[in-house]
């Protein structure tokens, strides 16, 4: 067992530091096979892994990583259902994209680089799956952050893609200091950063710190997930290739926030404030994020919004006390919106990177293949009843609604009318791309795409719509996921709810979610011109919060900056010092007048002084 | 073995091998692999050290010499190796082999002087590491500015003779108020004991008045904070790494900096225990304003060299706050964290080197796209660019973590700072690589030749030290263990 | 008595070297330096080597010299200085045509002058010597007849001497009538009651104008950077070092053995002329653009030093510290004038700053042993000024004028400015074609690789040589 984790955390290592050392010498083929090689390896590893587990959890070091006075920090595992299944999807989601970005970027000359980041990730994104010790978890943390840095701003030529990348790596880094500061915490109170050590002793903590770590690692969540007030850098984060916005940006790596909560649950359990604090957030970011993706133009911008709103789902999940749901919620998200994101990235190929949905349309005819798998996503994203979207979404709302208090009714409210607003914005989107219309592409206007683009979905495809499977609520195999993650401690396996109130809950969202899609037919069946006036423009540019970091955070920093550097520690430090020193010079200057070079004064020199020593005589004297 | 002064080998060689190179200023070829060949050995002489200490560690130090120097005024030369001098030992002779290559080419004229100088200032700091008697410390703690001033002076560049007159300034007004300190301890303690001795063991015996406490510690952080250099004493720092060749700001950030916090770590701290405790919080929030402060500024600089000044005086505003802190978590952080520091920056000031010879200039409006053109610059740019912005599993992320956390337990505001500090330190490291690597190439240059094979050793066994020190630093804390601990209960 | 015939033995040695140059200066029809320049050397050299071997003994010549190890120290270093000054001599003297018998012969009697007023124990002696070298200072400065420049300076330096030597006579003569003795190791005896004291004390407001003015404390320094700017680099170079030597040994003494009723009042003063010496030489020096003078102000601050240190003269470690500090002053400006003299052709001496840009690599040599000097006189290691400024501020340190070493050590901070501007224009400016220099002749350079090696030596391993200072600073007493 030990083994075979060693093997699923190293393998995708191993593939970076391979490629990364020598790829640049090896032929392009070979690049590519060790990139996925590594991929495919590990996801062997992680499925032997789940196997052989057997309900157990696992704890071992894989070595000490340094120790000073009582503090010492262990590279070491913590593998227990909860990592076993974020490990199986990491490693699936990723192998899939991996072979999907062969063909995607085969044009590209600069793919040692690329498929090394990707490894990198990969790596990164298990650490923090499997780690046990905080401070691991850490390097996973900063590890998927980098890579992500990297890859956002991959074609570093264009500028903008550059900054999008630094965006997104310094928002990030800012929810960091809160993880910092909550290790720090955790430190200060257990001497420890073992999860497994951690957990049990949650019970011991004071409310008050209860809710401070709580609201730490809320901080260091909603910046890699991108939740308010953080979101601003995921849709800038399109800029990179879409394989790389499926992976880190759909799939794996903004759901590390919501997993690190889950992880942490017993710690985040002991507070009900900051419980409350976290769905809220969840909630207001679903609603939030939803509203926006309805104005937006870019396909990759919908996607992007509708991430930050899944997600909040999920936060919404942890901040009511389904883990499960939460788990289940972030599993099928996974699936569907990677399953959309290649689509996207075929449709943005095959339109020669065109990107805008209102330049698009008549695809159902020159891309059937991609037209019917963006359709089975689009279904999955928007809770078509019957698939697991629909099964995972309506569990948390249920889960949420049967919280006491009408906060959490507020909360409730809000996760449905974004359920209803993501059905809306993600068929005004298919229809408008994909619908026919006279302004719509020509077959001659379209670029041949290999067919291995649209084949690698098919299994993708196949999962999002079978992953409902894995949690139904009925039927054979009743809560199979909720089952396994039974040992996970917080993990509840079923929503204690009427069954009336359950069924109501169904049907009502199903009917939200069918409606959506309704009236999505009803607006955008027919040809669109884009209009961006009014409430569009608001919500197109995600209610200005964007451009009010501009104004009100990062021009002052540099502006700030510049002053400090010309006014305070040029114009004033460094000048003073330096002036006090060329004040000596003055000094001597004036000391000059005294050697004029005439006998006279020398001698007046000599009475003046002796007349001054006769005086320190007589003082002296007097006194004495 | 025992009986043979090795560690007064290790000081001396050096200058010797300098001496050798003045006797042939003709030949600079001859220059330069004599220089390669006495650092080397030198590097030889320093990990035998290690091993001997390892195995033959008598307490707290692994080996001691110990002569008459200037008896009839109690002066001895005493030199004393412990885990913290062990491992400073270690980076010096090792950053002294990397100046000799990095200077290779970029020094053409007046090679053999250039080469003497540099050895010379090695052997000053190796000195500074090594002494435990006042007089001789002090005595090297100048010899290695004297050198450094003619680095600067004759090989720097535009604005070299102003520069090296302000760093000489600078660092002499500290030290000098320093050694009258030295010297009034020592008549002090010969008043009391009668035992007129400039002995670091001796004078750690000396009782003080609060007053005088005060007083002569203020005098030793001048001249240490100076050094290392505490804001609002800092301005020569940035100037004079900008002036510098390359070799010079690699000696000057990786080790000159260093000279500081050791000196406070060896001396400051446990001879004025009360005046350090009693002044550590003005330690922590100077410490805190530079992280900010020079974080921040370095965002906004034009130059590039400029800017890793800058970083670095941020860094070691991180180091003072873990030194300040005083408990065994932050020393050790703070003690890793200037081998760390020592190991990035140089390796970024050795970058920048090699483009200044590319592309004549520091300024960023000249660079970016660089990665387009210099792929494995590139790579090992952004590698380093890493490091310095703390990431983990790269070297500074260690002395970072164990500083802040261990801040944390006795400080948490200062800690919290501390974290949010980092970020500003992201920020301008971001700001260095874009516009460097990334973008476009304004020049017209069409091509710029890559990494050669002299330059990717270099860069390579500094990445490797990093990624050591960021995957395994536990041996190098293990030989921080014992030093801490004999302090934090010799205060206490 | 014949024991006292030795212990006068090098002065006599000296009288007849000078008498004897002169006589062959006479007899030779071709004036030829050379072997007037050998003979010179030889006496020296038979003069420091009695000095050295000559058996000490207490005062002498009932009283008059002190014939104790620390006289015998300061003796020795002025003839060892006198060496050096005809060394570096030699070819400036050549190239300035004043290589006659008359040049060696002057300077041996002001040697002589400046050994008797190091010795003295007696006022009537310490006044003999100082005129003897004094008078013979006027000649050696004004030494080039063709020059009006130099005998400006000679002028000068004659009549501010003269005033100087009028008030110090007034001031033995009160002193005398204070306490009815013109020995200089008074005791003040139980006879001389309080009523005396302010007699002494203005006998010695007196005297210290007078040795001040020689020493060229402030503020009666305003002469020295006129006449060091205005005499030949040589005589410059024995007059910065042998003359001051000379009379601050002399004045140890005089402070040493001064009854505690007068010195109680005569700290503050002392204290006060350190702080001005030191304070006017340094700040002063800063804007000079000229070599000479700039060294001229930076000797005034070296006696700065030297004064400060004399509130410790009481003290062992004091007079230790004054006796190496002294040496080492010596040393270091003597290779400062001795490389100018080197350095300078026939015309004028090698005095503004920009003539040096870059010699350190037209002149390496030269350069080497300024920069030496220049860095010892700034204190920095591992040069002997640096021991030397330890050991002083120990010393004074000691002796309680805490604040005063402040002050000096703020001072100091600005003299390395001062000296290491010079190094800076030495080696980081592109050399200036526009002054071609002359390479050392071979004299020069042996004196200049002495210097150099001394310096450095008693920078590193001081230690034999403060053994010997000790052992005869130790019977001063």
């Amino acid at each position: 067992m030990k083994a075979i984790l060693f093997l699923l955390i190293i393998f995708p290592l191993a593939g970076a530091t391979l490629n990364g050392l020598f790829g640049r010498r090896l032929p392009r083929k070979i690049v590519e096979i060790i990139a996925c090689a590594a991929l495919l390896c590990s996801l062997l590893m992680a499925t032997a892994a789940i196997i052989n587990m057997g309900g157990g959890t696992f704890n071992f070091v894989l070595f000490q990583w340094f120790q000073a006075g009582d503090l010492s920090v262990a590279m070491d595992i913590h593998y227990d259902a909860l990592a076993a299944i974020m490990a199986l999807m990491v490693t699936f989601v990723a192998s899939i994209i991996h072979f999907y970005s062969v063909s995607f970027m085969r044009n590209d000359t600069d793919y040692v680089r690329y498929f090394c980041y990707l490894n990198l990730f990969v790596f990164s994104m298990l650490v923090i799956a499997l780690a046990d010790s905080l401070v691991f978890v850490y390097l996973g943390w900063e590890g998927v952050g980098f890579c992500s840095y990297a890859l956002i701003g991959f074609w570093y030529g264009d500028p903008v893609k550059a900054t999008a990348g630094k965006k997104a790596f310094i928002m990030t880094r800012m929810g960091d200091i809160g993880f910092g500061v909550a290790v720090a915490v955790l430190f200060a109170h257990f001497g420890t950063f073992s999860i497994t050590h951690i957990n049990p002793l949650a019970a011991t903590l004071s409310t008050g710190s209860a809710t401070l770590l709580t609201l730490l690692f809320l901080f260091a969540a909603v910046g890699k997930s991108a939740q308010l007030p953080l979101t601003t850098w995921l849709p800038d984060a399109m800029a990179g290739p879409t394989p790389v916005s499926a992976l880190i940006h759909a799939a794996t790596m903004v759901t590390a926030g919501v997993y690190l909560l889950m992880r942490l649950f017993p710690v985040v359990q002991q507070s009900p404030q900051g419980m409350l604090v976290i769905a809220g957030v969840g909630a207001v970011t679903a609603f939030y994020a939803s509203l926006s993706a309805l104005a937006q133009r870019d396909i990759k911008r919908v996607l992007a919004y509708s991430t930050i709103s899944q997600v909040g789902y999920m936060i919404l999940a942890v901040g009511v006390g389904d883990m499960v749901g939460g788990m289940f919620h972030l599993l099928s998200h996974a699936f569907f919106k990677a399953l959309l994101f290649l689509c996207a990235g075929c449709v943005i190929q095959a339109l020669a990177d065109e990107h805008d949905i209102f330049k698009m349309g008549n695809l159902d005819r020159h891309l059937p293949g991609v037209f019917w798998l963006m359709l089975v996503g689009a279904l999955c994203l928007s809770a078509f009843p019957t698939l697991g979207g629909y099964f995972s979404k309506d569990r948390i709302l249920l889960s949420t609604f049967i919280q006491p208090g009408i906060a959490y009714k507020v909360c409730w409210a809000l996760g449905m009318s974004a359920a209803f607003l993501t059905a809306l914005y993600t068929f005004r989107m298919f229809f408008i791309a994909f619908l026919k219309r006279p302004d719509g592409k020509k077959a001659s206007e379209m670029h041949q795409i290999p067919r291995f683009l649209v084949i690698i979905l098919i299994p993708l495809a196949i999962v999002a719509l079978c992953d409902g499977l894995l949690n139904l609520p009925f039927g054979v195999g009743k809560r199979w996921l909720g089952h396994f993650l039974f040992s996970v401690p917080g993990a509840v396996v079923d929503v204690r709810a009427s069954t009336d109130l359950f069924l109501g809950m169904g049907i009502l969202s199903a009917s939200l979610s069918l409606s959506g899609i309704a009236l999505a037919w009803f607006l955008y069946r027919r040809p669109q011109e884009a209009r961006e006036k009014g409430w569009r423009a608001v919500l197109f540019s995600a209610f200005y919060l964007d451009t009010a970091y501009r104004y009100w955070i990062v021009q002052p920093y540099r502006w700030a900056a510049t002053l400090l550097w010309r006014q305070i520690d040029e114009k004033h430090l460094d000048a003073n010092i330096e002036g006090f020193g060329i004040s000596f010079n003055a000094a001597s200057l004036m000391m000059r007048v005294w050697s004029t070079g005439r006998l006279s004064t020398y001698l007046k020199a000599f009475l003046v002084g002796l007349a001054g020593l006769l005086c320190l005589l007589v003082g002296r004297v007097t006194l004495w | 073995m025992n009986g043979f002064p090795l560690l007064t080998a290790i000081i001396f060689l050096p200058l010797l091998g300098g001496l050798v190179l003045l006797a042939r200023p003709d030949r600079p070829g001859f220059c330069r692999m004599v220089s390669l060949g006495v650092t080397l050995g030198d590097l030889a002489l320093v990990v035998l050290l290690v091993f001997l200490g390892m195995e033959n560690a008598a307490g707290q130090w692994f080996r001691m010499e110990d002569y008459a120097w200037i008896p009839s005024v109690g002066i001895r030369y005493t030199l004393a190796a412990d885990g913290v001098s062990l491992m400073l030992l270690l980076l010096t002779a090792f950053l002294g082999v990397l100046s000799v290559l990095v200077s290779w080419k970029q020094i053409r004229e007046k090679v053999s002087s250039y080469y003497f100088f540099l050895l010379f200032t090695l052997t000053g700091i190796l000195g500074v590491f090594l002494a435990t008697d006042l007089f001789l410390f002090y005595f090297f703690w100048e010899i290695q500015i004297i050198p450094m001033f003619f680095l600067v002076g004759i090989w720097g560049h535009e604005q070299r003779s102003r520069t090296a007159m302000k760093f000489i300034l600078f660092t002499m007004t500290g030290s000098l108020f320093m050694l009258i300190a030295i010297i009034g301890l020592y008549v002090i303690h010969g008043r009391q004991t009668g035992i007129y001795t400039f002995a670091l063991p001796h004078l750690l015996e000396t009782s003080l008045s609060i007053g005088t406490e005060g007083w002569l510690y203020a005098a030793f952080m001048l001249s240490f904070g100076v050094k290392i250099p505490m804001v609002p004493l800092h301005t020569w720092l940035p100037d004079t790494h900008t002036q510098a060749p390359t070799a010079g700001s690699v000696i000057l950030a990786g080790l000159l900096l260093k000279t500081g916090v050791y000196g406070i770590f060896r001396f400051a701290l446990p001879l004025f225990p009360l005046a350090f405790r009693a002044f550590a919080p003005v330690l922590m929030v100077l410490g805190l304003i530079a992280l900010f402060y020079a974080s921040w500024i370095a965002l906004s600089q034009v130059d590039i060299k400029r800017l890793i000044a800058y970083s670095s005086i941020g860094h070691m505003g991180l180091v003072v706050l873990g030194l300040a802190v005083l408990n065994s978590i932050t020393l050790s952080g703070s003690l890793l964290q200037m081998i760390n520091h020592g190991v990035s920056t140089s390796a970024l000031f050795i970058l920048v080197g090699m483009l200044n010879e590319r592309i004549d200039s520091r300024q960023f409006r000249d660079f970016g796209g660089l990665w387009k053109k210099m792929p494995v610059f590139s790579a090992f740019f952004l590698f380093f660019s890493m490091a310095a912005l703390g990431l983990p599993g790269l070297n500074n992320f260690v002395g970072e973590i164990l500083i802040l956390i261990g801040t944390y337990r006795v400080h948490p505001v200062a800690a919290v700072f501390g974290f949010a500090g980092l970020l500003f330190g992201v920020v301008y490291v971001l700001r260095m690589i874009q516009d460097t690597i990334f973008g476009e190439f304004p020049g017209e240059e069409t091509t710029l030749r890559d990494l050669e094979a002299r330059e990717i050793i270099i860069l390579g066994t500094l990445a490797l030290s990093v990624l050591f020190l960021g995957l395994w630093p536990e041996p190098v804390l293990n030989l921080f263990q014992e030093p801490v601990n004999a302090l934090i209960s010799g205060i206490s | 008595m014949e024991s006292t015939w030795i212990l006068i033995f090098p002065e006599i040695i000296l009288a007849t070297g000078g008498l004897l140059i002169l006589c062959t200066g006479a007899f030779q029809e071709k004036k030829e330096g050379q072997l007037i320049f050998f003979l010179s050397l030889i006496f020296l050299g038979g003069a420091i080597g009695a000095s050295v071997f000559v058996p000490l003994s207490g005062t002498s010549l009932n009283g008059m010299l002190d014939g104790g190890g620390y006289a015998r120290l300061f003796s020795t270093l002025i003839f060892c200085i006198a060496f050096f000054c005809v060394l570096f001599s030699f070819n400036y003297a050549k190239n300035h045509s004043f290589d006659g018998d008359e040049y060696y012969a002057i300077l041996l009697f002001s040697v002589l002058g400046m050994d008797l007023a190091a010795k003295a124990a007696h006022w009537l002696i310490f006044f003999l010597g100082l005129e003897l070298l004094s008078i013979s200072l006027y000649i050696l400065i004004a030494i080039r007849r063709d020059d009006p420049f130099f005998g400006e300076a000679g002028l000068k330096y004659l009549i501010t001497g003269a005033v100087a030597g009028a008030f110090l006579v007034f001031g033995i003569g009160l002193w005398y009538a204070g306490c009815g003795s013109l020995s200089v190791i008074t005791r003040l005896s139980s006879g001389a009651q309080a009523a005396d004291i302010p007699i002494m004390l203005a006998a010695l407001a007196l005297i210290l104008v007078g040795i001040g003015f020689k020493i060229s404390m402030v503020p009666f320094h305003l002469w020295t950077p006129d006449v060091y700017q205005g005499s030949p680099a040589p005589v410059t170079a024995f007059l910065a070092t042998g003359s001051k030597v000379a009379v601050f040994a002399f004045l140890i003494r005089f402070c040493f053995h001064m009854p505690d009723p007068l010195w109680g009042p005569v700290q503050p003063i002392l204290w006060v002329l350190a702080f001005l010496t030191l304070v006017a030489g340094t700040l002063t020096a800063l804007s000079q653009s000229q070599l000479k003078r700039l060294l001229a102000y930076s000797s005034v601050a070296q006696m700065g030093y030297l004064t400060m240190t004399l509130l410790a003269v009481k003290m062992e470690s004091g007079l230790f510290a004054l006796a190496f500090y002294l040496m080492v002053y010596a040393a270091m400006d003597l290779g400062a004038f001795g490389i100018i003299a080197s350095l300078s052709d026939e015309r004028e001496d090698r005095d503004a700053l920009e003539a040096y840009e870059g010699m350190g690599y037209t002149h390496p040599w030269s350069s080497a042993v300024l920069t030496f000097s220049l860095l010892s006189l700034a204190g920095l290691p591992p040069t002997a000024g640096f021991v030397g400024k330890v050991i002083l501020f120990k010393a004074v340190l000691q002796a309680g004028a805490v604040s005063l070493a402040i002050i000096a050590i703020a001072m100091t901070v600005l003299s390395i400015y001062l000296y290491m501007k010079v190094v800076a224009i030495l080696y980081m400016r592109p050399a200036s074609a526009t002054k071609p220099a002359f390479q050392m002749g071979l004299y020069e350079q042996m004196g200049g690789a002495f210097i150099l090696t001394f310096l450095l030596w008693a920078g590193v391993a001081s230690s034999p040589l403060l053994k010997i200072i000790e052992s005869m600073v130790q019977m001063a007493n």
